[in-house]
């Protein structure tokens, strides 16, 4: 008993004494202990503020992407929680983009006048990055404000010197000019059908009602067809198409004998097309897939049994795995497991790769110099990212899209892991992604 | 031949042959174009397709049915109709899955008993005043209907929620050749159908029909002959609200969530079925809705919509529309009487230019005070201001009702990109037009013109509603078929430079010492975009008061009188669309040069709703109710964000802009001319009491 109490207060000293080495070198603090410095826009002695951008409020969805608001508030209540930054508490301004160019150039004007960074930024028409990259900071150089955007669907958005998105788009930035494109697919999912199902053939769904739209799904479906799952059906259909649409697309699949079916719309046209797949008798799928957008609890409560085998891939891990990753549970814990979304997780990972990078440009020159153009050059050199595990290791800093996926498949009504099998682990074989050569720009 | 011949040398009938030639070419390309490699016509495939196509027809001929039943019954199109049929939609969800009352019963407590209340109520508090107002007045109250009840439902219901209403006999059905038909598919065929002729019994066959139809001929005279004006209307909203409820439900089965968007904007799809049926005939109607059902159905089965043409399967009831307006002859609705407009007091030039001054003193003042991204607000809300500049002597004067000048915005905006970048600004190798040069503005202006004397051909033969809706088809097939050409916006945003003047980049910031004010960055484009309003805002009161004016404001008080006067209705017209047409290009490209860009999405016709409803706000005859319309415009989001985005102040952004439509029942000129003329009045009075006084001062003195 004494001996323990003996040996007690002598572990706990050592242990406080790491933690606290292990804080000072996580946020930068120097030994000395100065004070921290206001050394750029968005950065005071003891805050570092910086901008969520979401398009939230608009006409027919209020509350669209409110999820990665969501995602960054949590992640700045558990950053707070351990100390904050670069020894500063982290405070986040939300600018609503409201669906509109308008609304997200506003937000990036107001960001920079006030913000450290954006991150999160989940607003579908960015598409003037002029204020972006031409960001001024403290000192009057324009060298932009850092962006670490959730979702990147305009092409200027997605090429920007100061954007890391942290799910990088397939579109080869050095090609963007050129006559045709690059783009690097994930393709990952179709070589696991092709394995398990040999020959597969079927239906690939666009969504019809913008290009721009469309040529995000594009890159992919080629990719796929390239593979050797062959269209019978290609087809545009809108994201405001009732289940009768359906019909004739479920019928020529049925003539053709499809054995592969996709939507690249929203998870609800996979539900739509699933019932009307089973009203009309199609058996002969053996591979109904989806992207993230399905990862979604709505799609089994919409879809219910019609939905039984839907595979589903996401480039993080699936939220039940929280046992097998700490930061799992930590994002559903500060963001609530009810907010807990794919925009959501995302979010929360931008912010992890800014802290990376902050804490990166902070070993290297200090917290008392914090400067946008530091970061920036952090950012770029982080190359193997996976926000502590909750999402596959990505270049992010060379923008180059994620080889890993996880595959997941609804059984019994609930998402489970397919492959690979083991839970916390993601398939990250570089053969996953392929080089497609497209025009879609212009 | 020779009755032929003489019709085509009516310069109408005329007109109408070259625009069927164009279209069949158009149409026959795009075919030709599109057909599916490899799809076959066999007994298998036309059964197939005729059964998707019918099923899919009922639900358009069902929500059209609702439309017509309003208009013949109250003579008010409603474009709420789709979000009425929304909303009690979402309240038979509320009924049968919320409170989990039995099917049946929740369907027949919202079809018979709240959607009638629903129907009586929108009568009595908003229509009934509408009966004798103007036809945009009467437009502009049922679309702010439809962005409330878009609005409150967003705010009732939790559109991030997933909300399934089920369906009648789940999945039992039957097949008909290889094609499986559920039950409840078939109800939606045969309540179609039944409505179709079971509410043309009683519209043509009964006395409480007939008493509809002539209250909506003649209110007055239906009174003397014993009908009740009052009850009659209140039955016929009742009527159209449960046959929305019917629409609603129906298509909400075939949904995979109930959705807010779907459920409002299908019903604009099913216009074209209405216009078949010419508005009163409702079996007609389901025709329409069939040919729209069919023609999806066989553009699915036997086409293959890919490249240029991919968002063309989108227009195919836009299509529809723009065709049966054009060739089937227009229902008009005898003895139909509309309130006299009394034209607001047209000020004088010098009166112009003192209100102009201090608009231009007080831009110049806030453009120094505000930081960067409030003088963006300011500058868009005059930016939307000119636009809506545009409209007032097409609107406000000749009574010319277009929905489509979002579109002339956006080709402002590409021209101002093509002219700069693209082919469309070399000559022999040179460029024309340096990016950002002020000529590109001029430009803009001249290449939307050709866009609106095109839109302006079907204004030669269609008036009134039938307008505003050949306006709005006109409008939706350039956001689905031109906007996405490789050769415009091409799926993308296209990079639009700042404006420049003599080398001098008009957003950069700058400072003036003798004031020592500040002018953050684009606050020197604000000014630019005041002083533009400025002018064109003198040019437009300018023109009110000239002959040209004087002609328009005729046209719209009596066309037969103008022409028998020796007016050129034609000419007026073609001239009206084109000025519009010139000036919304002219402020495209200003909003385009302001947001830096422009793509597909910013010239989507909702937006362009929306510019129409709030200058109509703000008085569609008057330059400052333009001005009025443009701030109302940018007040939601800016006060959302100063508040912190305040619950109440959320909740009016996403409701405000339809209360304030809805507001406009109450007083159709709009809030700048129904104030002026109080204030006259009172000035009036004033005069008269002052006139008065010495008199009675007068005789005070002869009595003591």
């Amino acid at each position: 008993m004494h001996q323990q109490w003996g040996i007690r207060p002598l572990r706990l000293l050592s242990v406080f004494t790491l933690a606290a080495v292990a804080a000072a070198m996580m946020t930068g603090t120097s030994v000395s202990g100065a004070a921290n410095q206001s050394s750029e826009v968005g950065i005071s002695e003891k805050e570092i503020r910086i901008g969520v951008m979401a398009d939230v409020e608009n006409a027919f969805q209020p509350g669209l992407f409110k999820g990665s608001v969501d995602g960054i508030n949590g992640f700045a209540k558990y950053v707070n929680k351990r100390g904050g930054i670069a020894g500063r508490k982290l405070v986040v301004d939300f600018y609503d983009s409201n669906l509109s160019a308008e609304g997200s150039r506003n937000g990036i004007v107001r960001a920079c006048s006030k913000d450290f960074a954006l991150v999160g930024t989940t607003s579908l028409f960015v598409n003037n990055i002029s204020d972006l990259v031409g960001c001024v900071d403290k000192a009057g150089v324009a060298t932009g404000l850092p962006d670490y955007p959730v979702l990147t669907s305009e092409p200027v958005q997605q090429c920007s010197p100061v954007s890391y998105p942290i799910n990088p788009p397939p579109l080869d930035c050095a090609t963007k000019d050129a006559a045709e494109e690059t783009y690097r697919a994930q393709v990952g999912p179709a070589y696991y059908y092709l394995k398990k199902f040999k020959k597969l053939s079927g239906a690939y769904i666009y969504p019809a009602d913008l290009k721009a739209a469309k040529n995000t799904q594009v890159p992919y479906f080629t990719a796929q067809q390239k593979l050797g799952i062959k269209p019978d059906v290609d087809v545009d259909v809108s994201a405001l198409a009732p289940q009768s649409v359906y019909t004739p697309i479920v019928q020529r699949m049925k003539s053709a004998n499809s054995t592969y079916a996709r939507s690249g719309l929203a998870y609800s046209s996979t539900v739509s097309l699933r019932k009307e797949a089973k009203l009309q008798g199609l058996k002969s799928v053996k591979v109904w897939d989806c992207s993230l957008q399905c990862y979604d609890q709505s799609l089994i409560s919409d879809g219910g049994a019609d939905v039984e085998s839907q595979y589903v891939y996401t480039p993080f891990l699936p939220f039940e795995e929280k046992k097998q990753n700490l930061m799992m549970k930590n994002f559903l814990k500060y963001t609530g497991s009810d907010k807990a979304d794919g925009f959501a997780i995302q979010s929360w990972a931008a912010g992890l790769f800014f802290k990376a990078a902050v804490e990166k440009a902070v070993a290297e020159n200090g917290s008392n110099s914090i400067t946008r153009a530091d970061v920036l050059n952090a950012s770029a050199s982080i190359n193997r990212f996976n926000a502590g595990g909750l999402i596959g290791k990505t270049n992010v800093g060379m923008r180059e899209p994620t080889p890993c996926y996880v595959l997941l498949q609804v059984k019994g009504g609930k998402f489970v892991r397919v492959t690979p099998s083991k839970p916390g682990t993601f398939n990250c074989q570089s053969k996953n992604i392929v080089d497609i050569k497209q025009s879609l720009i212009g | 031949m020779a009755s032929v011949t003489t019709r085509l040398r009516n310069r109408r009938t005329a007109g109408m042959f070259a625009a069927a030639i164009l279209v069949s070419i158009f149409a026959g390309y795009v075919i030709q174009a599109s057909l599916r490699p490899g799809a076959e016509f066999n007994f298998d495939s036309i059964l197939f397709f005729l059964v998707v196509g019918v099923t899919l027809g009922s639900i358009y001929a069902v929500a059209a049915s609702g439309l017509v039943v309003t208009y013949t019954t109250s003579g008010i199109f409603n474009f709420a109709q789709g979000a009425m049929g929304m909303f009690l939609a979402f309240v038979y969800w509320e009924l049968k899955i919320n409170l989990g009352i039995q099917t049946l019963v929740a369907l027949l407590l919202t079809v018979l008993v709240i959607a009638p209340i629903m129907g009586a109520l929108i009568e009595r508090v908003l229509m009934r005043r509408l009966t004798t107002a103007p036809l945009v007045s009467q437009l502009v109250v049922t679309i702010g209907l439809m962005l409330f009840l878009i609005g409150l439902a967003a705010t009732l219901w939790d559109p991030n929620q997933t909300r399934l209403v089920g369906t009648f006999f789940g999945t039992d059905g039957f097949n008909i050749g290889q094609t499986f038909v559920p039950w409840y598919r078939i109800i939606t065929v045969v309540v179609g159908l039944g409505l179709a002729f079971g509410i043309r019994i009683l519209l043509y066959r009964t006395r409480l029909g007939i008493s509809m139809r002539a209250v909506v001929d003649n209110r007055e005279l239906a009174a003397l002959n014993g009908a009740n004006p009052g009850r009659t209307s209140m039955f016929s909203w009742a009527l159209g609200a449960s046959m929305a409820a019917f629409a609603g439900i129906f298509l909400a089965e075939e949904l995979s969530t109930l959705s807010i968007e779907t459920l409002t904007l299908l019903t604009i799809d099913a216009f074209a079925a209405a216009i078949i049926g010419r508005l009163r005939s409702l079996p007609m109607t389901y025709l329409g809705g069939m040919i729209i059902g069919l023609s999806i159905s066989f553009q699915a089965n036997f086409f293959d919509w890919s490249g240029r043409w991919t968002t063309a399967s989108q227009a195919v009831p836009t299509i529809i529309l723009f065709l049966a307006l054009l060739f089937l002859p227009q229902a008009r609705i005898e003895g139909r009487r509309i309130g006299k407009v009394i034209a607001p007091r047209i000020p004088t030039i010098k009166r112009s230019l003192y209100g102009f001054a201090v608009l231009l003193i007080t831009v110049f003042i806030l453009a120094g005070l505000l930081d960067r991204p409030d003088v963006r607000r300011v500058a868009l809300a005059l930016g939307t201001a000119f636009v809506m500049l545009s409209l007032i002597p097409l609107t406000g004067w000749s009574g010319q009702i277009s929905l489509a000048q979002i579109t002339f915005v956006g080709i402002g905006a590409w021209a101002t990109f093509e002219f700069a970048h693209g082919v469309g600004g070399q000559l022999f190798g040179f460029t024309l037009f340096p990016p950002g040069s002020p000529w590109l503005l001029l430009v803009a202006a001249l290449v939307a013109t050709p866009f609106g004397i095109l839109m302006a051909l079907p204004a030669l033969r269609l008036q009134g509603l039938y307008l505003a809706l050949a306006s709005l088809a006109f409008a939706r097939l350039a956001e689905f078929i031109i906007f996405d050409q490789p050769e415009v916006f091409g799926g993308e945003g296209r990079r639009i430079e700042n404006l420049s003047v003599f080398g001098h980049d008009m957003t950069k910031e700058f400072k003036i010492n003798f004031l020592g004010l500040n002018f953050e960055q684009d606050a020197g484009f604000l000014i630019t975009i005041t002083v533009f309003f400025c002018i064109f805002g003198l040019f437009v009161v300018w023109l009110r008061r000239g002959p040209f004016g004087r002609r328009l404001q005729a046209m719209r008080d009596s066309p037969a009188a103008c022409a028998t006067l020796g007016v050129n209705l034609l000419t007026t017209k073609l001239l009206v669309f084109a000025l519009a047409a010139a000036m919304a290009g002219f402020g495209g490209s200003l909003l385009g040069m302001l947001a830096g860009s422009a793509g597909t999405a910013d010239f989507q016709v909702l937006q362009g709703l929306s510019y129409v409803v709030l200058l109509v706000v703000g008085g569609a005859s008057v330059v400052s109710g333009a001005l009025l319309g443009g701030v109302l415009f940018q007040s939601f989001p800016f006060l959302v964000e100063k508040s912190g985005y305040w619950w109440p102040l959320v909740w009016w952004q996403r409701m405000g802009t339809g209360l304030l439509a809805i507001g406009i029942g109450r007083n159709p000129e709009g809030i700048i001319p129904d104030a002026s003329s109080k204030m006259e009045e009172k000035r009036h009075k004033r005069q008269a009491l002052a006139t008065v006084a010495p008199g009675t001062q007068a005789v005070k003195e002869s009595e003591g």
